[in-house]
């Protein structure tokens, strides 16, 4: 089974949940975060990695006329095209190949430019994540390369937010837990996440992290609660150095217990 | 000369936008002899994009035959662009337009030839 941890809401305790989960279920864990990977933080060992590259166009400008098809072309106006200059913006492109396509003159190709990497953490448990590179547009791409890697079982840990890059992390996988903690601003935002999981057809339910906190969420969500973390300093501090959180096996157990068993 | 002018409903009574891909609109004119000629306003249909605004305004300026353009701030995509097809940016956020082109012509306005931060003007279009 392919469990993805989500949230809406950033900080409520998805990489909490996640590395725990695996690692006290001795299951393969991904993290798909890759705008700002950190289950590795908590998962330490042998490192392999590879580079992802995308396409994007170069413009070989002796064969070059300036006749301006392919900024028309261009969807996100990637290319700029003047009287005697040609500009590619590579951070613009969306690597759809429109412009070496219909380029009447043959003279662009597309070339490989590197988005960021696949990295395998082998441990105790087995940890797959990516990382992107600072300024490239969008994860997605690389979402999907690290996606390649799940097999049947696995924990996901998620991006925060409802917005594509939680979509496509979330959205093969056969059940989402969804972290939240008692604050309104979580409330909020599990709504919107719900909504997304109901209509990718997810199966899903939710874990109450810093429970004990004054606001009422579980009464509020029509949700099956998959079982609640404790708001305790020991938690935070542990969290903080890095370390799994040993003493709470059974929380994460049954939390697992329960996602396999609905 | 022509020049484009960032603005918000366009015409020579608006004021100079302080954002230039994503502006609502351009104001661009002909001047001739120090007088202004013709006043043309075009919807920014670029402003919407979800990126890229800048690149995309720049080069329908360009094609448009501008000279020179008067704005609030310009991202460093657009500015290269913009210089290198020879189009000089002005600095003019806040003037009226029709304020801003008499200081255009008489030598008044300062050059922009740093950009401002990119994605400046994404959350807040004017």
């Amino acid at each position: 089974m392919r469990i993805a941890v989500a949230s809406g809401k950033g900080g409520t305790g998805k990489t909490t949940l996640a590395v725990n989960l695996a690692y006290f279920n001795h299951i393969d864990l991904f993290d798909l975060d890759v705008e700002e990977p950190n289950c590795h933080i908590f998962v330490k060992g042998r490192r392999e990695e590879r580079t992802v590259y995308r396409k994007v166009p170069k413009v070989e400008e002796s064969k070059c006329d300036y006749c301006g098809v392919c900024k028309d072309v261009c969807e996100y106006n990637a290319i700029v095209v003047l009287k005697d200059k040609i500009y590619v913006f590579q951070e613009l492109c969306h690597s759809c190949g429109a412009c070496s396509y219909f380029c009447p003159r043959e003279a662009i190709e597309e070339v490989d430019k590197p988005i960021g990497k696949v990295v395998k953490v082998r441990s105790d448990i087995n940890l797959t994540y990516g990382i992107l590179e600072v300024g490239e547009a969008t994860p997605v791409p690389l979402i999907r390369e690290v996606k390649r890697e799940i097999g049947s079982k696995a924990i996901i840990d998620c991006p925060p937010g409802n917005s594509c890059p939680m979509v496509e992390s979330v959205r093969d996988s056969d059940f989402c837990i969804l972290v939240c903690e008692p604050t309104p601003f979580s409330y909020h935002d599990v709504k919107i996440a719900m909504d997304v999981v109901k209509s990718l057809d997810v199966k899903f339910g939710v874990v109450i992290n810093k429970y004990g906190l004054p606001f009422n969420i579980e009464d509020r969500l029509d949700a099956p609660i998959l079982g609640k973390i404790p708001f305790k300093k020991e938690i935070a501090e542990k969290y903080s150095r890095g370390e799994i959180l040993k003493g709470y096996e059974e929380t994460f157990r049954d939390i697992y217990e329960r996602v396999i068993s609905l | 000369m022509k020049v484009a002018i960032s603005t918000t409903s366009g015409g020579l009574d608006d004021k100079v936008s302080e954002v230039f891909g994503r502006a609502v609109s351009f104001t661009i004119v002909d001047i001739e002899n120090g007088e202004v000629k013709n006043v043309e306003v075009v919807r920014n249909d670029f402003a919407v994009r979800g990126g890229g605004a800048g690149v995309a305004v720049s080069q329908f300026l360009v094609d448009k035959g501008v000279n020179a353009v008067i704005t609030g701030n310009v991202g460093p995509n657009a500015l290269a662009v913009l210089s290198s097809a020879g189009v000089k940016v002005y600095r003019g956020g806040g003037l009226k337009v029709k304020e801003a082109i008499e200081k255009l012509v008489r030598g008044e306005l300062e050059e922009i030839t740093t950009p401002s931060q990119p994605k400046m003007g994404r959350w807040r279009r004017q």
